[in-house]
């Protein structure tokens, strides 16, 4: 009895002290522990086109080792954080996509990953019991977010060699401040870029699941994660029954932990989590005539009236290109002082203009109202924004069930050479031959945009090609090839492949819809800003315009975030320098449906009821007619 | 199962103690009493919703199933308690005009779907084995917490299926075929296994009843849309996006579930007595041989609604202080206190002991202030004797 007692105030030690030596050092740091900021950022893309982005980050302290394992969670969700400490995960990026991203139109999205299904990729600690530790998460991050995730299995996933390598990582400049800040020894930061040097030290998984839908079923639970769930702020604008009336679709989850590189880490990492949510409204499913006296209420049926009292900053921030035929209609006080001629910005910080607590002085709004109107000359839509700069198409080829191809475009219409990194991965049912690779170069003209001005090709030989064959009923064929695709200039794969027979069994309950192929990934370095030449000289108020990269936008966020400190009027957006480093980012080509050869599913009960049929009429005769026995009847009466 | 027998012998024990010696009025004061004091003998409620069908025109089936899971959510079980099987994604399906809406009718009133939904197996999860691996608890390991049915013997289950099925069987997503002893060896794995203590098993597909012919477990009550031989039909057809919105049972059904409210006494008897052949288009059925309880005394939200321990009201109810008063509990109980019930029309006359939430405690107080101590100490003496006799019985 006594023993036990002690056994017990042991134990309730053994608890606290852990938690107040991780006072201690919560108490050291400065800044507090958890921060949340939430962004939204409206784009018109062209005059029909209005592009919708909502940013959630949170940063917090996660410890990793088993020496802590109680957390206080405050505004990272529990969740999440007990899925990274378990499972060994460094950096994962889950994204739900419908719709097609239209590269050609609306040049390079926010968010580079833009499947038009599922897609996962993350980094993992290599260890012996990965393939549990996967199962694992794929298993639980499909339990979070309802959606099949566990499908995702050897027939899928992918470890990619050349493509996925370092995340583009934004030249943040709170990212930055937040590192000053802590207390945080040389050593630990020699360690940590030491380990995101060696980038080979995790282990590096992607997957996409092709036919994966994205629904309010999957927004509630992401919604959820938030630290004002759909009460307050930016989200309270997430409404779904528009949400999903778009064009483009595209929701994220990126957690990346600061050592995500490295396979040892700091045992108090910090943690980072985004959640993104991209969409593309259209003009004419919204109804929208010629302007709006309130953007955020033709786009979302909602109206914005509070700003989230748990995020350390509440933003909304409009980019008008100044080629475009919208304008927006608000005083001088909200344009941000951007080095980015081609574009105006106006940032209106929800927490001083919908807070009565921070601005005394003026009238607070009871809801924000965003004016955006379309400008009497109708410019063709065209001019507003130019293409990405660098595009891939894929196509199916051939016909028939026995045999097919691929035909992969890919386009540079920059004025230089662009290092890319093409990625594919196809199911084994698709029996890729190698041999039959062939890339050629043809040179773009400058006008007609995408005319391929002679029809001589030249060969053309990529600098590394990587080939993972398939195995039957198990791992995909990978092809990774790196090319520098020269300027201005088209790019023609072209592969050959068998269609294998799938088992009865493997075959999906609707197999006759064919299967889906998950789209190709095309890694490419650009420079940020990168000057896009294709229709220069044919346009005169475009010529000049700039493509905004991802990298771009993201550092626009990031900048639009340390200004947020400063008081509201005369606000200058100061820009992180544009790194002399080029930007990674990824475009994704189509996906395809390829038909199989599919057996007819009502044979097996043919062949069981004719076997049947058969037996129970030769069986039964032959049985009858041995075992009855004969006695001829009548003799005896009738004699 | 003992503990909660012996729990509520105690209850009506030391009832029929108290009551008499302070409520003046007899018999009807005693039947409120009565009522409102009844424990349910179950302490948590879970849901199983299904929909088995998969393709654009199956859209009634996920209509029908969605319009359970509004009902059940509404009535008070939450998501974690309620497993959605959807074989088929039609709220976001490009065919659908209004993206992320699923309605039962035309009009557009109800949208089943709403703004808040998750749904726990769907697409190609949704398959005879991971059906059968959920109800008996066989799981994998790696299975995550919302897709695992993690009842206990002290569990209502309501089991919704629906799809097109046919002579003591129903097909999933076109492929697979679950037959009537499937479940019904199922049920038995779970009866053994202790993981339920009584199973609503509703089902909406031609020749419904013939799916649970073939149950042999105790405490579950089945009803099915249609006799052997009849087809379920469809309801109301939406001519904007070209398919039929609901089926005949289920609609009426619904019908009568959206005026029901978690307070609600109402039973399954009266929810029997609404069926119309006529309108249904076919013969309901309903099988009882298994369960121990007439139905006019199973609340339909002893298997849609959750139990609840604290219920919240909108009513303004005047506290009177216990001591001060010489109150009886019939005047506590008057009608007065009740919410205004919108079920008026469509339900039986309430008891007037569903508006008492906010006041039994109250009532409770009254009751036993007034009683001098030793006759307190002797009651309860009375019922320590009893349970002790119990329990060594036992």
């Amino acid at each position: 009895m006594r023993t036990g007692i002690y056994a017990v105030a042991l134990a309730t030690l053994g608890l606290l002290l852990p938690v107040t030596t991780a006072d201690a050092t919560a108490t050291g740091n400065a800044s507090p522990a958890d921060t949340f900021t939430e962004q939204l950022l409206i784009h018109p893309l062209n005059a029909d086109k209005f592009l919708s982005h909502f940013d959630f980050t949170v940063t917090a302290p996660l410890a990793l080792t088993a020496d802590h394992p109680e957390q206080h969670y405050r505004l990272f969700p529990r969740l999440i954080g007990q899925i990274v400490q378990r499972y060994g995960i460094r950096e994962f990026h889950l994204t739900f996509g419908q719709g097609h991203w239209d590269y050609e139109r609306w040049g390079y999205p926010v968010e580079p990953s833009t499947p038009p299904s599922l897609e996962l990729w993350a980094r993992l600690v290599p260890s012996e019991d990965i393939e549990t530790r996967w199962n694992g998460f794929t298993n639980a991050l499909s339990g979070l977010f309802c959606a099949s995730i566990n499908f995702i299995d050897q027939t899928t996933l992918v470890e990619p060699r050349l493509s996925f390598r370092s995340a583009p990582s934004p030249p943040s400049a709170a990212h930055a401040d937040k590192h000053n800040d802590e207390p945080k020894s040389d050593h630990d930061n020699a360690r940590n870029h030491h380990g995101d040097g060696a980038g080979a030290t995790t282990v590096l998984r992607h997957a996409l699941l092709a036919k994966e839908n994205v629904c309010t079923e999957n927004l509630t639970p992401w919604t959820k994660l938030l630290p004002c769930q759909t009460k307050a702020g930016l989200t309270t604008l997430l409404n779904s029954y528009q949400l999903y009336d778009t064009d483009y679709h595209s929701m994220g989850i990126h957690v990346t932990l600061d050592c995500a590189a490295s396979a040892t880490c700091h045992p108090e990492a910090h943690v980072t989590l985004r959640q993104t949510l991209s969409v593309v409204f259209d003009r004419v499913r919204l109804g929208l005539d010629t302007g709006t006296p309130d953007i955020l209420d033709t786009l979302f049926k909602r109206s914005l009236r509070s700003a989230c009292p748990l995020a350390t900053s509440s933003q909304l921030a409009v980019v008008v290109p100044h080629a475009s035929p919208w304008q927006l209609t608000v005083g001088p006080s909200y344009w941000a002082k951007a080095p980015l001629p081609q574009y105006g910005i106006a940032v209106f910080d929800l927490q001083a203009l919908l807070s009565k607590q921070q601005n005394q002085q003026q009238q607070a709004l009871s809801s924000l109202t965003v004016p955006l109107q379309q400008s009497d000359s109708l410019l063709p839509p065209t001019t507003a924004h130019l293409p990405a700069g660098v595009t891939v198409h894929r196509h199916i080829t051939g016909q028939g069930m026995e045999r097919g191809g691929l035909l992969v475009h890919l386009f540079n219409r920059l004025d230089h050479a662009v290092s890319t990194v093409y990625m594919d991965a196809l199911p084994w049912y698709l029996n890729v031959h190698l041999h039959t690779l062939r890339i050629q170069r043809h040179t773009l003209a400058t006008t007609p945009a995408n005319a391929v001005s002679d029809l001589a090709s030249h060969p053309f030989s990529p600098t590394t090609t990587l080939f993972q064959p398939s195995q039957d009923h198990g791992r995909p064929t990978v092809l990774e090839l790196q090319l520098e695709i020269p300027a201005q200039s088209l790019l023609t794969l072209s592969l050959n492949f068998d269609k294998m027979f799938l088992k009865y069994t493997e075959h999906p309950p609707d197999a006759n819809r064919g299967f889906n192929v998950g789209s190709a990934v095309l890694t490419a370095s650009l420079p940020p800003l990168s000057t896009n030449s294709a229709s220069r000289g044919t346009d005169g108020p475009a010529s000049s315009s700039q493509v905004l990269t991802s990298c771009d936008y993201r550092t626009l966020l990031a900048s639009l975030l340390t200004s947020s400190v400063s008081p509201m009027p005369n606000r200058s957006v100061m820009f992180a320098k544009p790194s002399a480093q080029p930007c990674l980012t990824r475009v994704y080509s189509e996906p395809f449906l390829v038909n199989l050869p599919t057996p007819d599913f009502s044979m097996p009960y043919n062949v069981i009821a004719f076997t049947c049929t058969v037996l129970a009429f030769f069986f039964g005769s032959m049985f009858n007619a041995l075992t009855r026995g004969y006695v001829v009847l009548g003799r005896d009466t009738n004699a | 199962m003992a503990g909660g027998r012996l729990l509520t012998t105690l209850v009506a024990i030391w009832l029929c103690w108290v009551m008499p010696t302070t409520v003046t009025s007899q018999g009807d004061s005693h039947q409120k009493v009565d009522t409102f004091f009844r424990q349910p003998t179950h302490s948590n409620n879970w849901a199983v919703l299904v929909c088995t069908s998969r393709f654009w025109f199956n859209y009634r089936h996920i209509a029908n199933t969605l319009s359970m899971y509004r009902t059940v959510k509404r009535l008070g079980i939450p998501d974690s308690n309620i497993i959605l099987m959807l074989a088929d994604d039609v709220a976001c399906n490009p065919r659908n005009k209004s993206p992320a809406t699923i309605y039962h009718h035309p009009s557009q009133a109800i949208d089943l779907y709403g703004q808040n939904v998750e749904v726990d197996y769907r697409g190609y999860d949704v398959t005879v084995e991971n059906f059968i691996r959920l109800l008996t608890g066989r799981v994998k390991p790696d299975t995550p917490r919302s897709k695992r049915l993690l009842t206990d013997d002290k569990s209502n289950i309501f089991i919704y299926m629906t799809g097109h099925g046919g002579d003591e069987f129903l097909k999933f997503q076109d492929a697979e075929e679950i037959s009537s002893h499937d479940i019904a060896d199922a049920f038995a794995q779970m009866w053994e296994k202790k993981r339920y203590h009584e199973i609503l098993f509703v089902i909406d597909t031609c020749q419904a009843n013939t799916m649970y012919t073939h149950f042999y477990s105790p405490n579950i009550l089945a009803m099915g849309s249609s006799r052997k031989g009849e087809n379920s039909y469809s309801y109301l057809h939406d001519h904007d996006i070209g398919v039929s919105v609901i089926d005949r049972f289920t609609y009426f059904n619904l019908e009568y579930l959206e005026n029901v409210d978690m307070q609600s006494r109402a039973t399954f008897q009266d929810l029997i007595d609404t069926y119309d052949t006529n309108r249904i288009s076919s013969h309901p059925g309903i099988r009882t041989d298994l369960f121990p309880r007439p139905l006019d005394q199973v609340l339909l939200t002893d298997f849609l609604g959750a139990v609840q321990n604290v219920e919240l009201t909108t009513k303004y109810v005047n506290l009177v202080p216990a001591k001060a008063s010489r109150v009886s509990a019939e005047t506590l109980l008057e009608p007065s206190s009740r919410p205004v019930a919108k079920e008026a029309q469509s339900s039986p006359p309430i008891e007037p002991t569903t508006a008492t939430t906010s006041v039994p405690l109250s009532t409770l107080h009254a009751v036993q202030d007034h009683m001098p101590w030793s006759q307190r100490l002797a009651q309860l003496s009375l019922v320590v004797g009893l349970a002790g006799a119990v329990a060594l019985s036992l």
